[in-house]
């Protein structure tokens, strides 16, 4: 008998690909997390690491859940719902109580993303709409100074709003940038995150002008400030250094779906929520103001969107789109 | 596989015989030869494809059709000489040669090879520079032009009696047709410019020299170049060139980028197949029916500087109108957006489809509307 001819498979152009795969993001996302998440655990011992534990897990159940209601097959290997928990999660105080880990956490899944119909739909950062709702609803948990009176850190920010200027002069700069200080428990590792984003921006996996413009935005505004009244406002590099600024610039707002796509939109987008990060913690009640200004941007990225070049042999075009 | 890859083929490209049996493809074509058929070479067989060699038809499938060698019968030659301007092209369109409408100003001969891996253009030009002279005579002949050019990539050496060498940046997707034309006139899909690439040339030539139309063609296979007969299934090439295809293997006819999946290893090469590539099973993510994720990798390729993802997605629902709406006439099917994608999307299938819906919108448009 004749052998038969080989069975070909069949595919639509292109044919090759640059291997990487959302599987693949989600990975080097996770390991870009690393490093913040063991000085985590070191900083706060078993507290965070059972925050971030829940968080993950929580996470991954509401995406499956989702998945089962909304009757389509669950795509939660691709490790999206553990990164969204894992990053709400570094958001909240190591004292966060079980119950609203576990809250939050699902309601970033429900409604910061499968709502939307799932990964690549929601127009804003998945796990800031879990802190939003967790910080309104439950302020007195997600506050750090009070949740964290046991801890021998301090809360730079929360000093800095009360007491002014003065009360911050303990603070140098390496100690905060180890993570001697209070905040989100994965938020305020800002050396280990800010290595981790290097390495994020280096393999291109993230919107490197997105992380650029924030960082600018935050240093600019804060350095006007500055010289404006050295005595009253904080120096640029103690703001960049404190709360969730670096987590916010690598992890939070360069989130694909609700960040400007191109490369214009992208820079002015980062920049906005530096600004605004400055703005909220100079005018705002909040101490840390990232959160808030990361969602606040996410609102604009659509706007931003229409700054578009002419396409390919073009007249100049006049029109508007929808 | 490296996008931005420069390889220079050395040595005389290999030709191979032409073969027992040919299969031609042909698809949404009426054939105009029917099974049993004795055709010549040179005879048409439908939807502007020739016979490759003299023999007799033995299948005509919805995709390609089958002639096995025969007794060799001498074609009839066409006269071409005295011909020029828009006489010339029709006559050469009969024969098998689609030439866009001249007169033109600038005459640009792309002779960068179109794809990443394939070095069948540059290797012409250093084997085949008397073919490609005529050809480009013939061109000359029929478009007039005030200034010619030929366009190489970067550090290449190669030319064409009276073509300016203008070198073009190296790397894919700069060797496409529009692209050529920025990088030379400066201008974006300028007017009064018509490209030719090398393997229009040669094809040129060939007519020029026989009369008769072009059977051959100038492929890349496993690093080696070979000079076949249109018709020629793959796997004769294959085994030639010392590739093998196994179960699940894509067999890719053209480059890896924008080339077309072979169903069958019998799959008869195309007159405009620059290339033939085996892509092992698992080589690369396959492709999925994935949501876009938002993530900008297309957008920030696009040499159209168009946006894919909102495109695809349009297509994705049917609303073909919006991709219009988004520039997607701007689209040059480089097939840049789906190698990036990291969902790995169909971009480029999305896309041809939403093209073809709107090339079908435009020509129900244009038969008058009956009243009630």
């Amino acid at each position: 008998m004749k052998p038969l001819p080989p069975t070909l498979t069949v595919t639509a152009p292109p044919h090759a690909h640059c291997g990487k795969t959302v599987k693949g993001r989600m990975r080097a996302i996770l390991i870009a997390m690393m490093p913040a998440a063991l000085l985590a655990v070191h900083h706060f011992g078993m507290d965070a690491l059972r925050v971030m534990c829940l968080g993950a897990a929580a996470a991954v159940v509401a995406e499956f859940l989702c998945d089962q209601i909304m009757e389509r097959r669950s795509q939660v290997d691709d490790l999206h719902a553990f990164t969204v928990g894992l990053t709400f999660s570094f958001l909240l105080p190591a004292s966060a109580p079980w119950w609203m880990v576990v809250f939050g956490s699902a309601v970033s899944i429900i409604m910061g993303k499968m709502i939307f119909g799932g990964l690549g739909g929601s127009p804003l950062c998945a796990p800031l709409v879990g802190w939003a709702v967790c910080s309104l609803s439950w302020p007195a948990h997600m506050d750090i100074n009070a949740s964290m009176l046991t801890s021998e850190l301090n809360y730079p920010l929360s000093q800095l709003k009360h007491f002014g200027v003065e009360a911050i002069k303990g603070y140098d700069l390496d100690s905060l940038m180890v993570g001697r200080q209070l905040g989100g428990l994965g938020a305020v590792q800002t050396g280990a995150l800010f290595i981790g984003g290097l390495f994020l921006a280096i393999r291109k996996h993230i919107k490197v002008g997105v992380s650029v413009g924030m960082l600018a935005g935050v240093l600019l505004t804060a350095g006007l400030f500055r010289m404006a009244d050295p005595a009253q406002y904080a120096s640029p590099m103690f703001h960049l250094l404190t709360g969730s600024v670096i987590f916010g610039a690598f992890f939070l707002a360069t989130d694909p779906s609700s960040s400007p796509m191109r490369k214009i939109p992208a820079a002015l987008f980062g920049l906005t929520a530096g600004v605004l990060v400055i703005i909220i913690r100079v005018y705002g009640v909040y101490p840390d103001g990232t959160p808030y200004a990361i969602l606040l941007a996410n609102l604009a990225a659509p706007l931003l969107d229409r700054i578009k070049p002419k396409p390919f042999g073009k007249k100049a075009a006049g029109r508007t789109l929808t | 596989m490296k996008l931005f890859e420069s390889i220079v083929r050395e040595g005389p490209l290999k030709v191979l015989p032409a073969p027992q049996v040919v299969r031609v493809p042909m698809s949404c074509h009426r054939p105009e030869v029917q099974c049993g058929q004795d055709v010549a070479r040179g005879v048409h067989i439908g939807g502007g494809r020739y016979a490759p060699i003299s023999g007799t038809i033995t299948e005509v499938h919805p995709y390609y059709i089958c002639i096995t060698a025969g007794k060799e019968v001498q074609p009839v030659p066409k006269d071409l000489s005295g011909l020029r301007g828009d006489a010339l092209r029709q006559v050469l369109g009969e024969l098998g040669a689609k030439l866009p409408q001249g007169p033109t100003d600038t005459l640009i001969i792309n002779g960068v090879d179109p794809e990443p891996g394939v070095t069948a253009f540059t290797h012409m030009l250093t084997e085949f520079g008397s073919v490609l002279s005529l050809g480009l005579e013939t061109a000359r002949k029929i478009y007039n032009p005030a200034k010619c050019v030929l366009a190489v990539e970067q550090g290449r050496p190669n030319s064409l009696n009276g073509c300016d060498p203008v070198h073009i940046k190296e790397g894919y997707p700069n060797g496409l047709n529009p692209l050529v034309v920025a990088a030379v006139t400066g201008k974006e899909a300028p007017e009064d410019t018509v490209v030719l690439s090398v393997g229009t040339l040669f094809e040129l030539g060939r007519i020029m020299e026989t009369g008769l139309p072009c059977v051959d063609v100038v492929l890349t296979a496993n690093e080696r170049n070979f000079v076949v007969t249109v018709g020629t299934p793959a796997d004769t090439v294959l085994s030639e060139a010392g590739l093998s295809v196994r179960d699940g293997d894509t067999l890719v006819l053209g480059g890896h980028m924008r080339g077309e999946a072979a169903h069958s290893p019998q799959q008869g090469v195309d007159k405009n197949t620059y290339g033939l590539f085996v892509i092992r099973k698992g080589e690369y993510p396959a492709v999925i029916d994935a949501p876009c994720i938002g993530c900008g990798e297309c957008i920030q390729v696009c040499p159209a500087r168009i946006d894919p993802s909102t495109i695809s997605g349009y297509a994705e629902f049917r609303m073909y109108e919006k991709c219009a709406d988004h520039d997607i006439d701007a689209c040059m099917e480089c097939g840049m957006c789906g190698f990036f994608c990291i969902s790995r999307r169909p971009l480029l299938q999305y896309i041809r489809l939403a093209k073809q819906h709107l090339a079908f919108a435009a020509q129900c448009e244009l038969e008058p509307q009956r009243e009630g």
